[in-house]
């Protein structure tokens, strides 16, 4: 089913928890993904609760995802950065849920109005250890109902928590939209209260803490590794705009690839939804270009990773600041195609 | 008209956000594709404030707005950040009660509207964001002026029905006045008074 409407990208994030099953949301509201928060209460399904701060928040969730219910938190940059732990904890105590961060220029209180892409490398590396999340960044209101879906059936399927990306741009954006359904998985697992299971987060065995035994240890991560890549399996989205003739491959993500669109009939396009674990095609079509170049709203974070990825330097355009100017956009592709930069 | 990409600014308190909220919505309602994104500072009111809008018949790539093809804009500040931005030969309608410098570039099409002044007029000193977007629609017709009213009904909550009506008048007479003082109308009074038509 579809239809269509105007509607801000937070609230689509809202609406498109409450169709996939959101029973409980704890948060502490903070710009700018307060709307989310403000969304959700209209909806009696689902408990909300805003907590004393954003430890609090992804605690609650943790604990009410235990329980069985499908959890969700939602904030920016400063309440993620809180949040590190706690994802942390979920993902060793395998509890699924969703955690949204609208981003917004940092570090610290930086910009609290103004878009930004300065939180990838804390999705992927943010908390302490090894651990594995899957993180979608949608890049319009439509893709934020239809992608929060999808990261809470992906946070289902793994029993992880899973990272919804948005910025400060699509988050605010108001905008005509086709909501489009996806199917909604269930949990397999039973809650707390069923059967005999112990949650540690110490490194475990099955239900055992295990915290002294390296093999145990080297046993637990590479579960948890196959586990969230046998999952993102299921997940590869991405979009790929090739266009004939065009030896430049443009990467771009959320906000800035809706400015990278802008130059869809001279530079082929590559923009990852799933952006972690990192699309392994990209491999494949980044061969057939002599340049690739990342734009994004941050000092070179996912173009560090394109590098490492492909094995070869790729060129890179800082957008800082919250700002997308396409003139200037168009002075950095040209450098970078000259070799500049 | 394939795009309009509109930037309408001035402080917070003066109904940018809703002005651009109010074209984004009748865009919708004439099945257009439209786009709408605030940019504030952290205030409620005071600040400046400024929203992007894009109308368009295609899908819209960017919602950011760095090359407006028209401006409206309400307070002194936004003068500055904005006049330079416009495109050769776009709008920039200027509510002209509170912007009292005149504008620099030549290569525009410059539309003041005394906004503030005539909503007082109209007894709502805070319906002069009707007024300067009557004016615009008057030179520009990116969506009908019945869309936009039947808009204001659809958007303001039930609590504030009772400015729907303000709302509206704001819109006509700010058309009529740009109407009134386009060149075009100006002219037509001079042949007519000089008896040519």
């Amino acid at each position: 089913m579809t239809h269509k409407l105007i509607l801000q990208g937070n609230d689509a994030v809202a609406l498109g928890a409450v169709k996939a099953g959101l029973r409980f949301f704890a948060g502490y509201p903070i710009t700018p993904a307060s709307e989310i928060l403000h969304k959700l209460v209209e909806f009696p399904e689902v408990k909300v609760l805003q907590m004393e701060d954003e430890i609090a928040s992804i605690n609650a969730c943790v604990g009410a995802s235990l329980a069985g219910a499908k959890a969700m938190t939602a904030t920016s940059g400063p309440g993620f950065s809180l949040m590190q732990e706690g994802i942390g904890l979920a993902h060793m105590v395998e509890a699924p849920l969703v955690v949204v961060n609208v981003q917004r220029v940092g570090p610290s209180t930086g910009m609290p109005t103004f878009g930004s892409q300065g939180d990838l490398l804390q999705c992927r590396y943010g908390s302490h250890g090894d651990y594995f999340s899957i993180v979608f960044y949608p890049n319009s209101v439509s893709e934020l109902y239809r992608y929060t879906m999808e990261a809470m059936n992906a946070a289902e399927e793994s029993l992880s928590p899973v990272i919804l990306l948005s910025d400060g741009i699509i988050g605010h954006l108001s905008e005509t939209a086709e909501l489009e359904d996806v199917t909604i998985k269930e949990r397999s697992l039973k809650p707390l209260g069923h059967g005999n299971r112990h949650f540690t987060s110490l490194t475990h065995t099955g239900s055992y803490p295990k915290a002294t035994a390296p093999s145990a240890h080297q046993e637990l991560i590479a579960g948890l590794a196959k586990k969230t890549a046998d999952v993102a399996r299921r997940y590869v989205r991405y979009e790929y705009l090739p266009v004939k003739g065009s030896h430049t491959l443009l990467i771009a993500f959320g906000a800035v690839s809706r400015a990278a669109y802008h130059f869809k009939d001279h530079f082929s396009i590559f923009r990852p939804v799933r952006i972690f674990p990192m699309i392994e095609d990209l491999k494949e079509i980044a061969r057939r270009y002599k340049t690739v170049i990342v734009m994004e709203m941050n000092a070179g974070q996912y173009t560090l990773l394109v590098e490492a990825l492909l094995h070869r330097p790729v060129g890179f355009i800082p957008l800082l600041g919250g700002a997308i100017n396409l003139e200037y956009i168009k002075e950095r592709i040209k450098k970078c195609l000259s070799g500049t930069t | 008209m394939a795009e309009e990409r509109i930037i309408i600014a001035g402080f917070g308190g003066q109904g940018i956000m809703f002005m651009g909220k109010l074209l984004c919505y009748a865009g919708m309602m004439e099945d257009r594709h439209v786009t709408y994104m605030p940019s504030y500072g952290a205030e409620v009111r005071g600040g400046t404030a400024y929203c992007n809008v894009i109308i368009s018949s295609e899908e819209i790539p960017s919602p950011v707005v760095s090359d407006p093809t028209a401006a409206i804009i309400m307070n002194m500040p936004s003068l500055a950040k904005f006049e330079a931005a416009v495109v050769k030969k776009g709008l920039m309608v200027v509510n002209s009660s509170l912007v009292t410098r005149a504008a620099k570039r030549k290569d525009i099409e410059l539309i003041p509207v005394p906004a503030t002044s005539i909503a007082d007029r109209l007894g709502n000193t805070r319906v002069a964001n009707m007024v300067a977007l009557g004016g615009f629609l008057a030179k520009r017709a990116v969506v009908d002026i019945a869309t936009v009213t039947a808009a204001i009904q659809e958007i303001l909550p039930a609590s504030r029905s009772h400015l729907i009506e303000v709302n509206r008048q704001a819109i006509a007479e700010g058309k009529i006045y740009v109407e009134a003082h386009s060149s075009a109308a100006i002219w037509s009074k001079l042949t007519r008074g000089f008896g040519f038509a």
